[in-house]
């Protein structure tokens, strides 16, 4: 059997995966080579530079386990013949972490999606499931998820504790990465004989923000919270220092429960959001709070000068989040994005800072207000118009010239996007899950070259990076 | 001072109280943590108590007083501190105890009378709703809802969700104004800071519309530290967790910890941390502790108390205080603010300033988006100068006392004349009859501590 080459290494030869495939046993596998070349990309086209890099990094057949025996005929095989795994869910991710980059064999996970337990304060489902399906489960409980992504009806919870960085909830309970934020995971190691893992606690760390590369997640148990009815409004402003002060000050209201403080500046809100129905000068607020916060919010609103906008766009944190990417991007396909993080101190000053060095035909810029470590920063996902690799380098040290962090969404590896820090304890963790290397190859760097590694050590409470 | 004996005639069929020992003990409440509110106040007494059952009792007794000029002094628990419930210029003091129906448990809310205990109201929400408010002082057995609207500020709980000032936290308020015809009104929004931490000097809550959290079964901790920083940045670290649903951060610093609060369960050399956290969250918590250097010295799920077990709120907030006083008339304590974000770094220098005089017990709150912790600190009382150099040192260095040793809302507080409260205080107690003596604006508008520190020699 003859390894072909492929631009990101060496893929299986056609006869390992079939033979691989047919040692499996009988599995639903897609390998018409349209309809797997379709299921093999995710949201990265949303990069100008990972379009380019990624064309053409297609699995040779999607395999979709229905049981965990299945999954584990399948990776045993795939390991006997060293093919590629590369796991997906939902396949709303913007990073390409789902796109197989030698080839294999591509996971669908969308057949493991049973909801496991549902009990008060906690549940569990398997990874396959669809955040939206799990929540909906949970609100027949009077409970809900405490964070979900903005694409809530596709993404499955797997994927999201695989590769999401933040999402609607994060103004209440910060980031997926804080402590107590996963309860346990339990993954499938790539071996001849693949084992079952569970990780609970500080444990999960090893196992989430990975992009699938440190085990195959086949369960996920999540701390829940109270189900809230939610009351949306959208505020407009003529400035963007007034409505990022609003959205500062609401955001500090320990007594305001909050789903969703997302600030868009113009042209953004007019030009794509809402089209026609608000002008292109407007910045927007978008807002969920719990509907017995409304007087108070109100109250809030009356020291700004604001105006709630009569949009009606349900559920809200569909304009939100990386729904607001998409929505801009639909619109104008020269856009593409950036992701950035601003730190508690001296948070609104910064921000300011950064928008007084912008054009906004150039970038334009989009925060989501999160907890973070027990104060209020911002998440940022501007929108810059794409104008060479370069141009984007410069805005990014822009962000950096006033304090904000930027991990780069064009880039395809753990180390090399930059949100997780990859230390010697994970590498073991790496080494002994998948210890050929088979998952999701390409997307940690170490595995090849260990200068990637942060020396610092472990984080001890896990935490993500700010 | 109007005419009380034919007030009393006028509310005929009420429950009246004019025995001279059993007033003078519902005049009072827990003022004597402080010795010279223990000096000032020690001979207040009211010449009547009457307890109303409804709002149409309070409505007749606001109507007689008015006509007859007597003061009015409204009382729940008596579980204040600083004389809050005390009737300085007599009168009647109006206990509003036995107001305690739960009017209304939605979906995040409930609408309560305002003399109903605290943790009735709990348990009523907890029971049919599996709700309970979001913060309560450490005398939820004994406190009244209105009481701790009307003299509180925070408490167990407001590690995560503020102070009782913060928007949100109180959703509504009915008041009895104090006038020839009283009126009712229902206070919403802001409005409700102009009867919020007012003592009931402008207004008579009868019902409150308070916020409620999911109520938890909570799994109490006490985690022991040989270093009291070491204690204080776990404590920080733990109150930051933002993905950790709390309810309780508090540092019980040595000697006292051991001596006098928990000496059951610790040493004089241990440094406390007590945590109530959600049971979901339990495990998640002792992967943290096993990272740190703290030993945990009790681990207690909810509901596995036994019968008169002491649940572990009534350790920390001003129970703290209490257990040393049980043990020593020679302290008293402060409340004070320890900013953020460098709020651990005030508390480092103050402690090493003060040594074995100030005792630095902690609690954690959320405080305007941020995590700040304020001290009750615990005070080797020596003399009231003494006292007033403690606090002062504290306010210089940035660190505001909210002084526990005054019976004013001005020179408690509050600093200076709340203008909003004033003003409100003007429309619905035009004679000046509701807790008399407590609101200084009232005789004084342009009354200004903020500018002029020597306060506590005016009384």
């Amino acid at each position: 059997m003859v390894a072909r080459s492929g631009a990101f290494g060496p893929r299986p030869a056609r006869e390992a995966v079939e033979t691989a495939l047919r040692e499996a046993g009988d599995l639903i596998v897609e390998a018409d080579a349209t309809r797997v070349a379709k299921r093999s990309g995710d949201f990265h086209w949303f990069s100008p530079i990972l379009a380019r890099r990624l064309e053409g990094a297609v699995a040779d057949a999607v395999v979709s386990p229905t049981t965990i025996d299945e999954l584990k005929r399948l990776v045993a095989a795939c390991v006997r013949h060293a093919v590629p795994l590369t796991v997906r869910g939902g396949g709303t991710g913007t990073s390409g972490q789902s796109v197989p980059l030698r080839g294999g064999v591509l996971v669908d996970m969308g057949y493991l999606n049973r909801v496991l337990a549902i009990e008060r304060g906690w549940c569990r489902a398997e990874a396959g499931c669809v955040t939206g399906v799990l929540d909906a489960a949970l609100h027949e409980r009077g409970q809900a998820l405490r964070l979900h992504p903005s694409a809530r009806d596709t993404a499955t919870i797997g994927g999201f504790v695989a590769a999401g960085a933040g999402g609607v909830g994060s103004i209440g309970w910060g980031l997926p990465g804080d402590v107590g934020a996963i309860r346990a995971l339990r993954v499938l190691t790539v071996e001849e004989s693949p084992r079952l893992l569970e990780l609970r606690g500080a444990h999960v760390r090893l196992a989430q923000q990975g992009l699938g590369t440190t085990g195959i997640l086949t369960e996920v148990e999540l701390p829940t919270q109270a189900a809230v009815r939610w009351a949306e409004r959208v505020v407009g402003f003529e400035s963007f220092a007034a409505a990022l002060r609003f959205a500062d000050a609401l955001a500090r209201e320990d007594a305001i429960s909050k789903r969703l403080v997302s600030v868009v500046a113009a042209p953004a809100p007019g030009r794509f959001l809402f089209r026609r129905a608000v002008d292109e000068g407007t910045h927007a607020v978008l807002v969920m709070v719990a509907e017995v916060a409304l007087e108070a919010f109100e109250t809030v609103l009356s020291d700004h000068p604001g105006e709630a906008l009569a949009v009606a766009s349900s559920p809200l944190y569909e304009l939100g989040w990386h729904h607001t990417t998409w929505q801009a991007i639909k619109h104008d396909r020269s856009l593409t994005y950036l992701q950035t993080a601003f730190g508690p101190v001296g948070l609104v000053e910064s921000i300011l800072a950064l928008h007084g060095r912008l054009d906004p035909e150039e970038v334009i810029l989009h925060l989501e207000f999160v907890r973070s470590r027990g104060g209020i920063g911002c998440v940022g996902l501007p929108l810059v118009r794409y104008d060479g690799e370069e141009r984007l380098r410069d805005v990014a040290t822009l962000h950096e010239a006033v304090g904000a962090s930027v991990t780069d969404p064009h880039a395809l590896s753990l180390e090399t996007i930059g949100r997780k820090r990859l230390d010697r304890h994970l590498l073991a963790f790496k080494h002994e899950v998948d210890p050929a290397h088979l998952l999701n190859p390409g997307k940690m760097a170490s595995v090849d070259d260990p200068s990637f590694l942060d020396a610092a050590g472990d984080e001890v409470d896990g935490s993500s990076p700010a | 001072m109007g005419d009380v004996a034919a007030l009393l005639a006028d509310l005929d069929g009420l429950a009246v109280e004019t025995q001279a020992q059993r007033v003078r003990r519902r005049s009072r409440d827990f003022y004597w943590y402080s010795p010279i509110l223990r000096r000032a106040l020690d001979h207040v007494t009211a010449d009547a108590v009457v307890t109303v059952r409804d709002e149409a009792e309070v409505l007749r007794v606001v109507r007689a007083a008015f006509a007859r000029e007597v003061p009015l002094t409204v009382r729940g628990g008596g579980t204040g501190n600083y004389g809050q419930a005390m009737p300085l210029r007599g009168g009647v003091v109006l206990d509003v105890s036995a107001m305690t129906r739960v009017k209304e448990i939605g979906l995040g809310r409930v609408r309560v009378e305002a003399g109903a205990k605290i943790i009735d109201v709990d348990a009523a929400c907890r029971e049919r709703s599996g709700q309970e408010l979001r913060f309560h002082p450490s005398t939820r057995a004994t406190g009244t809802i209105g009481g701790f609207v009307a003299g509180g500020s925070s408490g167990v709980g407001s590690v995560t969700w503020g102070l009782l000032r913060d928007r949100g936290n109180i959703l509504g308020a009915r008041v009895v104004t104090m006038e020839a015809e009283p009126r009712v009104l229902e206070l919403r929004g802001d409005e409700v800071q102009q009867v919020n931490h007012a003592y009931g000097t402008n207004g008579i809550i009868t019902e409150l519309e308070m916020p409620l959290a999911p109520a938890y079964p909570w799994r109490e901790l006490v985690v022991a530290f040989a270093d009291f920083m070491e204690a204080c940045r776990f404590a920080d670290r733990m109150a930051k967790m933002d993905g950790l649903t709390k309810k309780l951060v508090s540092v019980l610093p040595a000697p006292i910890a051991g001596r006098w609060v928990m000496p059951e369960l610790a040493h004089e050399h241990d440094h406390l941390v007590l945590l109530m956290v959600a049971d979901t969250m339990a495990e998640t918590c002792h992967h943290v502790i096993a990272r740190s250097s703290g030993r945990v010295l009790h681990d207690m799920a909810d509901g596995a108390f036994e019968e008169g077990a002491v649940p572990l709120y009534e350790y920390t907030w001003n129970h703290t205080t209490l257990h040393c006083l049980k043990h020593t008339r020679e302290i008293t304590y402060l409340q004070t603010l320890f900013p953020p974000p460098h709020h651990l770094a005030k508390v480092e220098e103050l402690w090493r300033h003060f040594g074995e005089e100030v005792h630095p017990h902690l609690e954690f709150v959320r405080f305007g988006g941020e995590i700040a912790c304020f001290g009750l600190q615990v005070v080797a009382y020596t003399d009231d100068a003494r006292l007033v150099e403690i606090m002062n040192e504290h306010n210089t260095r940035g660190c505001p006392v909210f002084n526990p040793h005054d019976h004013t809302l001005e020179g408690g507080g509050m600093k200076r004349v709340d203008m909003v409260q004033l003003a409100f205080k003007r429309e619905a107690d035009p004679k000046g009859l509701l807790n008399p003596g407590k609101m200084i604006g009232w005789e004084d508008p342009a009354y200004d501590e903020s500018a002029d520190r020597r306060f506590l020699y005016e009384h």
